[in-house]
């Protein structure tokens, strides 16, 4: 029987990924990128103990964590406070080679994404993982299709880029 | 190089197993978090709006003991009511804020939350905007203030009494400003919205009054609010 703090912690073993997606998408500079990946963290923790689990994991955290990411990319970091890690929480175990094989659109993509504006990037995240409307909806707090809307506009703007 | 959006869905999910292989999470971090103490970030605003609460609390009580007082003689009776208007308004305000601070809630959507947080982020408009549609009400102080003095016969200035030693014309001049004065200020309260942040003069006055980083919070709300506005 695992304590509920293991259980965290394998949870964000199984989601770090949407934590790495969201740092480099709402973040330019490494330490600010560690800084909000903490962030994150320290926020999914300190509302572990209000994790329905009839909802699932993976959206609750992008509520927590995209919520983090946008008061971060806004100016809120001042009021971060806990103490500060010294090291990075998500690391390459392989930082070169992840550079190589990462595919020149998927790099473009990534610099489109993070031009776009805070709540853009976020609805544009969650489509790209493959959420459906009704769960970004859930998750943003606008309708289906006020997403779906943003999403062709989005798409719009992204296509307009790649034809550059 | 072209690709559409749906092809780049396709990638981007296979690249996450790519990218699943090549990070790694320092699990010891994440334990060294976890054994942090659990505070909340707005702690300091919080404690910022309690002190503004029992500042205005102090201020209602000794405006109602000098209502009590002077309750018979309309020319003061009428200052004490103008300024216990402005403190009630504040307390509420400040109450609202700690309403909202209390609330707060990372587990609820983006809209509701970010809302909530520029609300935070821009009180200081509100106190703008208050001190603007009270400025009527602050001709009430000098008839307040000599009237405390008197009464509680403090030596030096005793003698002193706005409303007598101007024969009453004080109350009338007050009577005046606030008859033009509140219907502006008003206006002005209403005026000075995120709705209306399109208007130049608007924005101008947030942004000489409370900054850039108000400016740019309340267009932030504007975008939310119209998200959500017409979803509902």
């Amino acid at each position: 029987m695992l304590t509920k703090s293991q259980e965290f912690t394998q949870l964000i073993r199984e989601n770090k990924g949407i934590i790495y997606k969201i740092c480099n998408s709402y973040c330019a500079a490494k330490d600010d990128r560690d800084d909000l990946a903490q962030e994150i963290v320290y926020n999914l923790w300190k509302s572990f103990g209000n994790f329905n689990e009839q909802f699932k994991f993976s959206t609750w955290m992008y509520r927590i964590a995209l919520n983090v990411a946008i008061s971060f990319y806004r100016g809120e970091r001042k009021f971060k406070n806990h103490n500060s890690i010294s090291e990075g929480l998500i690391v390459f175990e392989d930082d070169s080679q992840a550079e190589n094989e990462v595919e020149s659109n998927l790099q473009l993509l990534q610099s489109f994404i993070n031009e776009l504006k805070e709540i853009d990037k976020a609805i544009i995240l969650l489509y790209l993982d493959g959420k459906s409307h009704k769960e970004i909806s859930e998750i943003t707090g606008f309708t289906e299709t006020n997403v779906g809307t943003k999403i062709n506009r989005i798409k719009d703007k992204l296509r307009t880029n790649f034809s550059k | 190089m072209t690709a559409e959006l749906d092809e780049l869905k396709t990638m981007w999910q296979s690249n996450d197993e790519k990218l699943e292989k090549s990070i790694k999470l320092n699990e010891q971090s994440v334990e060294l978090i976890q054994a942090q103490k659990v505070t909340s970030k707005l702690t300091p605003l919080y404690r910022q709006r309690m002190i503004e609460c029992i500042f205005h609390t102090i201020a209602i009580v000794l405006l109602l003991g000098f209502l009590f007082r002077n309750m018979t003689e309309f020319p003061y009776a009428f200052s004490g009511i103008v300024l216990l208007a402005f403190y009630v308004t504040t307390l509420i305000n400040a109450i609202n804020q700690i309403r909202l601070i209390a609330n707060m809630d990372f587990n609820k959507d983006l809209a509701t939350t970010q809302s909530s947080l520029v609300i935070l982020q821009t009180h200081i408009t509100n106190y703008v905007k208050l001190a603007i549609l009270f400025i009527p009400t602050f001709l009430a102080y000098p008839t307040v203030i000599t009237k405390v003095i008197k009464d509680f016969d403090i030596k030096a200035l005793a003698d002193f009494d706005i409303m007598v030693k101007s024969n009453g014309n004080w109350l009338t001049i007050q009577f005046w400003v606030f008859i033009v004065l509140v219907p502006l200020g008003v206006w002005f309260y209403n005026q000075v919205n995120y709705k209306n942040m399109d208007k130049a003069w608007v924005q101008n006055f947030i942004q000489k009054s409370s900054g850039k980083r108000v400016t740019k919070a309340l267009r932030f709300l504007k975008e939310l609010q119209s998200l959500k506005k017409n979803t509902k």
